[in-house]
């Protein structure tokens, strides 16, 4: 099941390099037909994985190297399998919404080859196969900005594509010693979990890992310091890039620390949590202020992406059940909305061949579902209830309350700024007199349609049913375990009645979680 | 008393230089058109044979002598000589493509190319210094001629005045020390000497030979600070050359270093971790750093060879079994990933070229064949999964960390990250559009396209699935190990 999903793309971006396929838009349907089968799979596996009540679904082992305490073994646990289904979601968006001006074959087959190693990422419960998928993805991401990208799209290739491999190699060697210093001669995830709990690291050599795999997966999310490579990447990056990039890839960070790093490495996550904390505040502000300021849409999107992903790192600092719940959902609602923000900016860029805020005002009398489709994106984006950021964050406020009680609060000031520069750019872009560059725009054609609104209608059923996607016992034990073996000591918070009692619950953090001491 | 069966395959070697060089006396022109191809499929006939076994050794883990104990042949011999074959076949193949097959001198390059070939093979078997002295310079001798070949360029004269003053001067070096590792050991055979070295490390006079022993190698493998010659003669020798010194003199010289550290001079290896290891970790970041700069592909392949060097080095410094099977691995994975990086450079112009990376502008364009192999290659050097590069770096961290400690795997990530960089600016080159005086290209030939796939699926197979020449390569390090 898992390989399946994780060879389809690659066998469908094998065929569309191989078959004679001249036209364009039979390319984009080979790419799209392969993704909604995906997505399909992916739901199956997403349900699977919410069905097996915190352990793996779909587990399957083969022997690789044993030499080396490396093998094949697949499965997907809650977080992996909500992953898995966002990354086919917006894969899929993206194969309908991107319309390369050449070598459309090519451009879809790289697009696939993207969401194959993505999803072999999130699936895979072994550290060798965890990092060789997330790499493999990497190459084809650059060969898109370079071929397909805007005009500064020379340097925007080589900037992401060296920050991003230079953090993949930190985050090797993190965890390779990590690997080495447990003693356990295996890769294996659910056994290197084990053996961990039975027999911890030196507090010593586990704070230095921690930092390596901090950095390393801290480079891959555009942690502050280390974000420099965003802004110029998701700004030249053409749709397919960005949405998959922005939407599923950058998740990966997110995730291997919460999959990898703090579970594995418990005191190590204690020395470092709580410079994480200043630096996740820190993040949302700054790069919040920065996007206020931006002009070009598209990189006024990237700083608001950048801005976001603190909040994901704010959540993994604190670690209390109810912001791990908020972090889970958070990657799901961040990923939908960055990705239908990307598709609609691209449309900006290569339909209407304006991206500055400044010269595309009134846009909604040109094209009403662009405009209606950029506004929920906005609303999405600063934490309007009904979307499924609203929830995320809400969650990751009450749990970080406990914990991180300052950077949380400098973190709440976050979303006010995110008021600021989306409303700005509703404002700008699509409100007002119409500009003269946008007099003879169209609308979204019905491609484009179709992948903005299943993504808003992704993030609106996520946010009135956050338990559809996270499960019913959803919490830090569980999820964290949903990637195999041992329960951590906090015990889950069992929520009960629809989502609304559930925010309640989640409201008061301090009565019900164990705050990480 | 010398048996010729163990020496089967390098007698085959032999045979086959004198065949092209009779076949060049008397053949006609018209019926050379698949030298290099008949060639090439002989010797990579002989490297199967020799991967299984070549009738010489019963298990992996035997050991069969001759020549008065100068000449053994293992499982960790048996490796080299594959890998010899191996290289050598694709030396011989650029070579059919420039100068090409009907151009005078044909032959002989080919006959040069086999006889560095033979050296490595001899060099893996050799078991004392003089077969280990002469085997070295049998390889020196023919590449002294293959730098030099193209001797109506000034810059390829340059380039072999360079490597042939440098390499005596290594050479005596190693002369040298062998001299003085004789005169404290009192024997030629290696045997003899590691009992020597394991009864009387403090022998001021087995030190510095062996010091001096290493400093002649690394001269062979560019290691810091003997690498100057490198980029000279790189960028002076016609690609084929150049093919010969990165994929058969270099892993020669790792190979007879593993066989001195791991056997040799094994009971000083706390002696010369520390050394060999900042030498790789120099090594690295000169190679990283230094090609940074650099505007022509050939100079910047000569860096990308340093920082591989240092790669090496860095697995040698790890004094296990594991460290000797990673640099093995290595080595394979760059055979590999250089190798199609010189096919597309073969492919991409004719002899005289001076592959100035604008050249390049416009490959993708005008042959997505050979752009295909070129970023293929430097993916596989920069070590991108699922390429046998990755693989390897993965291997060498490891035992850099396992063993040498953070300063050293800082050391491998700083030198890696800047190769990085400058292979994506050889890419960048590569798929940017053409520039005006570009020239055009020559089809490409079967031949080449043949070496081409057959490279890339090696890359692919060793990088995804390494259990494919893992068993091969732990027998290999158990052997040398002993």
């Amino acid at each position: 099941m898992l390989t399946t999903l994780i060879i389809l793309p690659l066998a469908a971006a094998l065929f569309l390099l191989a078959a004679p396929v001249r036209n364009a838009r039979l390319a984009r349907a080979v790419a799209a037909g392969t993704m909604s089968l995906e997505t399909l799979l992916a739901t199956v596996c997403l349900n699977g994985a919410l069905a097996a009540g915190g352990g793996l679904a779909f587990e399957t082992r083969r022997a690789w190297l044993p030499d080396l305490g490396i093998g094949w073994h697949l499965g997907v646990g809650r977080l992996g399998g909500l992953l898995v289904f966002l990354t086919a979601l917006v894969g899929f968006s993206a194969a309908l919404v991107a319309r390369p001006t050449e070598r459309a074959r090519f451009h879809h087959a790289l697009g696939l080859v993207i969401v194959g190693g993505m999803v072999g990422a999130f699936v895979a419960q072994d550290l060798f196969f965890f990092y060789v998928f997330h790499e493999f993805a990497l190459i084809p991401t650059f060969l898109l900005i370079w071929i397909w990208g805007g005009a500064r799209r020379r340097e925007a290739a080589m900037k992401i594509t060296l920050y991003l491999l230079a953090g993949s190699l930190v985050l090797l060697v993190g965890l390779l010693a990590l690997v080495l210093a447990s003693g356990a001669g295996t890769f294996d995830l659910p056994e290197l979990r084990a053996h961990l709990a039975a027999h911890p690291i030196s507090n010593d050599l586990q704070a230095l890992i921690f930092l390596l795999l901090l950095i390393g997966f801290g480079t891959l999310v555009s942690l502050v310091p280390l974000h420099t490579w965003a802004p110029i990447g998701y700004a030249e990056a053409p749709p397919l890039a960005a949405m998959l990039h922005a939407g599923a890839g950058k998740k990966f960070g997110l995730y291997g620390l919460a999959v990898v790093a703090f579970p594995l490495l418990p005191s190590g996550a204690a020395v470092w949590k709580g410079t994480l904390a200043w630096l996740a505040a820190a993040q949302i502000l700054y790069a919040g202020y920065i996007a206020m300021r931006q002009d070009d849409l598209r990189r006024m999107l990237a700083w608001a992406s950048v801005s976001h992903m603190g909040f994901g790192f704010l959540a993994l600092a604190a670690g209390t059940p109810t912001a791990m719940e908020g972090f889970a959902l958070f990657l799901f609602a961040h990923g939908v909305a960055a990705a239908a923000g990307f598709a609609l900016a691209g449309f900006c860029r290569d339909a209407l061949g304006v991206c500055s805020l400044a010269r595309m005002g009134g846009l909604a009398q040109r094209a009403p579902f662009a405009a209606a489709a950029f506004t929920m994106v906005a609303l999405a984006g600063f934490g309007v209830p009904g979307f499924a950021n609203f929830p995320a964050e809400l969650m990751i406020f009450a749990g970080g309350l406990g914990p991180w009680p300052a950077p949380t609060i400098l973190a709440l000031w976050g979303t006010v700024i995110g008021a600021v520069y989306f409303l700005r750019a509703v404002q700008r872009g699509f409100l007002g007199p119409l500009a003269p560059a946008l007099a003879q725009a169209a609308d979204l054609d019905r491609g484009r349609r179709v992948a903005v609104g299943l993504l808003l209608a992704a993030s609106l059923a996520a946010g009135f049913l956050p338990r559809g996607f996270l499960g019913r016992d959803a919490s830090i034990s569980t999820l964290a375990s949903g990637l195999g073996g041992v329960r951590s000591a906090a015990p889950a918070v069992v929520m009960q009645g629809g989502p609304e009692a559930r925010l309640v619950s989640a409201g008061r953090p301090n009565v019900q979680d164990p705050v990480s001491r | 008393m010398i048996h010729p069966s163990v020496l089967r395959l390098e007698l085959a070697v032999v045979g086959l230089m004198l065949a092209v060089l009779l076949g060049d006396a008397f053949a006609r022109k018209a019926s050379r058109r698949y030298w290099g191809a008949a060639v090439a499929a002989a010797l990579l006939a002989l490297a199967g044979y020799a991967a299984a076994g070549a009738g010489i050794l019963p298990n992996a883990s035997a050991r069969v002598f001759t020549a008065e104990g100068g000449f053994l042949v293992d499982a960790f011999a048996l490796w080299v000589k594959v890998f010899a074959l191996v290289a050598t076949a694709v030396c011989v193949l650029l070579t059919s493509r420039t100068p090409g097959e009907d151009a005078p001198g044909f032959a002989e390059q080919v006959v040069l190319q086999l006889g560095v070939g033979l050296g490595m093979m001899v060099l893996g078997s050799a078991r004392d210094l003089i077969s280990f002295y002469v085997s070295l310079e049998l390889m020196a001798i023919g590449l002294y001629l293959l730098v030099a070949w193209r001797k109506e360029d000034p810059l390829s004269l340059e380039a072999g005045v360079k490597y042939l003053v440098y390499g005596a001067m290594a050479s005596a070096i190693l002369l040298y020390g062998m001299a003085l590792v004789y005169g404290a050991a009192g024997s030629l055979e290696f045997g003899i000497i590691r009992q020597a070295a394991a009864t009387r490390s403090d022998s001021i006079v087995l030190l510095a030979g062996f010091a001096l022993l290493l400093a002649g190698l690394g001269f062979k493998v560019s290691a810091v600070p003997f690498h100057w010659w490198t980029p000279d003669a790189y960028e002076g020798a016609p690609v084929p050359s150049m093919a010969a010194l990165s994929l058969l003199s270099k892993p020669a010289g790792f190979i007879i270093l593993a066989r001195l550290l791991f056997d040799v001079f094994w009971p000083l290896h706390a002696m010369w971790q520390g050394p060999v290891a900042w030498a790789g970790a120099a090594t690295l970041l000169w190679g990283g750093l230094g090609g940074l700069s650099q505007t022509n592909l050939k100079r910047l392949l000569a860096y990308s060879g340093i920082s591989h060097s240092g790669f090496m080095l860095l697995a040698l410094a790890s004094p296990t079994r594991s460290g000797v099977a990673a640099m093995l691995y290595y080595l394979l994975a760059y055979l590999l990933s250089a190798g199609l990086v010189f096919t597309a450079m073969c492919g991409a112009a004719g002899p005289g070229a001076r592959y100035d990376l604008r050249d390049l502008s416009g490959l993708g364009r005008k042959s997505p064949w050979l752009a295909g192999a070129l970023l293929l290659g430097l993916f596989g050097l920069g070590g991108i999964p699922p390429l046998a590069g990755f693989f390897g770096k993965l291997l060498v961290i490891r035992c850099v960390v396992s063993e040498s400690g953070w300063g050293f795997a800082a050391a491998a990530v700083g030198g890696a990250v800047g190769s990085l960089y400058y292979y994506l600016v050889v890419v960048k080159a590569a798929l940017s559009p053409e520039e005006n005086g570009a020239p055009p290209i020559a089809p490409v030939g079967r031949s080449l396209r043949a070496l081409t796939a057959a490279l890339a699926f090696g890359l692919l197979l060793v990088g995804a699935w390494p259990a494919s020449v893992w068993g091969a390569l732990r027998n290999a390090a158990e052997a040398l190990c002993q």
